[in-house]
């Protein structure tokens, strides 16, 4: 067999396994960048790094769990830095309590009323690795072992961020409904 | 079970991801206890909030067939060594500024290394180092520096044999005395090359002069195999100087605030 029509097959069967994770791809990459330029950018760089690693890949394993660990990667080291820089939330005053809750009208009265740009920029607003951890579990729906693996930290970590980050999440969009006037103080 | 230990035991339980044996000592708190149940709740409400949000999302129809177009020419695409860029395709024309040298090396040398390791043939062209000083930098970072410059795949020249062979900057003569380096990285079997140079050297009264040949590098480059990173010493130019620099390159990489940066032509 040539090079050339190895190379050729190569191609064809990445882009058989990869391409039908271009949505959800795409959607992660959106909301860690939060820019569609940038995300389309991510996107097709993390296919590129992914096309040169093909080789590397175990067969047999997870190929989705594979893609997001690079995208991931890829979204760290080239992207991250010149991101605008989120909106600071201070994180201390998450605990990992449920005395907030208490205080607070139930979500799905308020949710059902709340604009799509409140949830976006609540979402959009998260200390990054809260906002990883919410878009793989999610969003994406990856297991807490996948999720470890993507963002290179223990499960305990994996659990730690996905609690305080919905926290801080339901804080945000209390914050939106109260400023629509849909709860009081 | 108290609230607390049901309170943290929720958000696994939620993701379907808690142990069997803590479940039906949670449901039995989750039964009897309101506060935890309507935290549940809560919880649950956040998780299909942001799914429906968000699975309504749909990339742009385009990038499909720009992956698949990328994905064609992925063979043009190599390891720049430097993070914020990660793959460049070979046409790719950067400028780095910096105003320290520990900051021109922190770029200079992962991008010199990469295409050491990338078969390339490597060229620095060197002003604010002095040449023995340029090499003992790349070897303390670059393993078996050596062999690269004994068997001439990384050579560093002093800007004076780069840019002013004769004396004097005259642009035709540093672009042939380029792509007679080209041809020499093609004959010699490298997969192409990978120039750094460094015009701390440039006065003021150069500049259009110098402006000129990168744009004229800037036409020549696409479609070779060539990388080409144009380093400038910030404190040397003025504004208009760095929005010139900008034109004439398709990233131009710099240090703000502590940490290095990627601005793109537009």
């Amino acid at each position: 067999m040539s090079q050339t029509q190895s190379a050729e097959e190569k191609k064809r069967e990445f882009e058989e396994i990869a391409l039908q994770y271009m949505e959800p791809l795409y959607s992660a990459a959106l909301r860690m960048t939060r820019d569609g330029t940038a995300a389309q950018d991510l996107v097709q760089d993390a296919y590129l790094r992914a096309y040169r690693f093909f080789d590397k890949f175990e067969k047999g394993t997870n190929f989705k769990a594979w893609l997001f660990k690079i995208l991931k990667n890829v979204y760290i080291n080239k992207y991250r830095k010149q991101s605008r820089s989120p909106q600071m939330v201070d994180v201390s005053s998450v605990e990992m309590s449920n005395d907030l809750a208490d205080a607070m009208t139930p979500e799905n009265e308020i949710f059902d009323k709340l604009l799509d740009d409140d949830i976006t920029s609540a979402m959009d607003s998260l200390p990054e690795e809260f906002r990883l951890a919410i878009i793989l579990s999610d969003l994406q729906n990856f297991s807490y072992k996948e999720i470890s693996e993507i963002l290179d930290c223990p499960i305990g970590t994996v659990m730690s961020r996905l609690h305080r980050g919905r926290k801080l999440l339901r804080i945000s969009l209390h914050e939106y409904a109260k400023k629509r006037g849909y709860v009081r103080d | 079970m108290e609230c607390k230990e049901a309170y943290r035991l929720l958000c696994a339980y939620v993701d379907g991801e808690l142990e069997q044996e803590k479940i039906p000592s949670l449901e039995e708190h989750l039964r009897m206890c309101l506060n935890c149940s309507e935290e549940l709740e809560a919880q649950k409400a956040v998780k299909t909030l942001l799914r429906e949000q968000f699975d309504k999302i749909t990339a742009p129809k385009i990038l499909r067939s720009r992956v698949i177009f990328e994905l064609g020419r992925a063979h043009e695409y190599r390891e720049s060594g430097i993070q914020m860029l990660d793959l460049i395709r070979w046409g790719t024309h950067i400028a780095q500024t910096y105003r320290t040298r520990k900051d021109l090396i922190e770029i200079l040398v992962p991008y010199i290394g990469k295409g050491l390791e990338e078969n390339e043939l490597c060229v620095w062209a060197t002003s604010e180092f002095l040449q023995e000083e340029a090499t003992e930098t790349l070897r303390k970072e670059i393993p078996n520096l050596q062999k690269y410059i004994n068997i001439g795949q990384l050579q560093v020249l002093s800007y004076k044999d780069w840019y002013l062979p004769k004396g004097y900057f005259d642009a035709r003569r540093v672009l042939d005395g380029g792509l007679k380096k080209y041809q020499e990285a093609l004959s010699s079997g490298y997969s192409g090359l990978r120039i750094t140079g460094n015009s701390s050297w440039l006065e003021q009264s150069d500049w259009d002069a110098f402006m000129e040949f990168e744009n004229l590098l800037d036409s020549i480059i696409d479609g070779n195999k060539l990388l080409i990173m144009c380093v400038y010493k910030e404190n040397e130019c003025t504004q208009n100087n760095m929005s010139d620099i900008m034109n004439c390159h398709e990233y131009v990489i710099s240090k703000i605030g502590g940490l290095w940066s990627r601005r793109e032509a537009v």
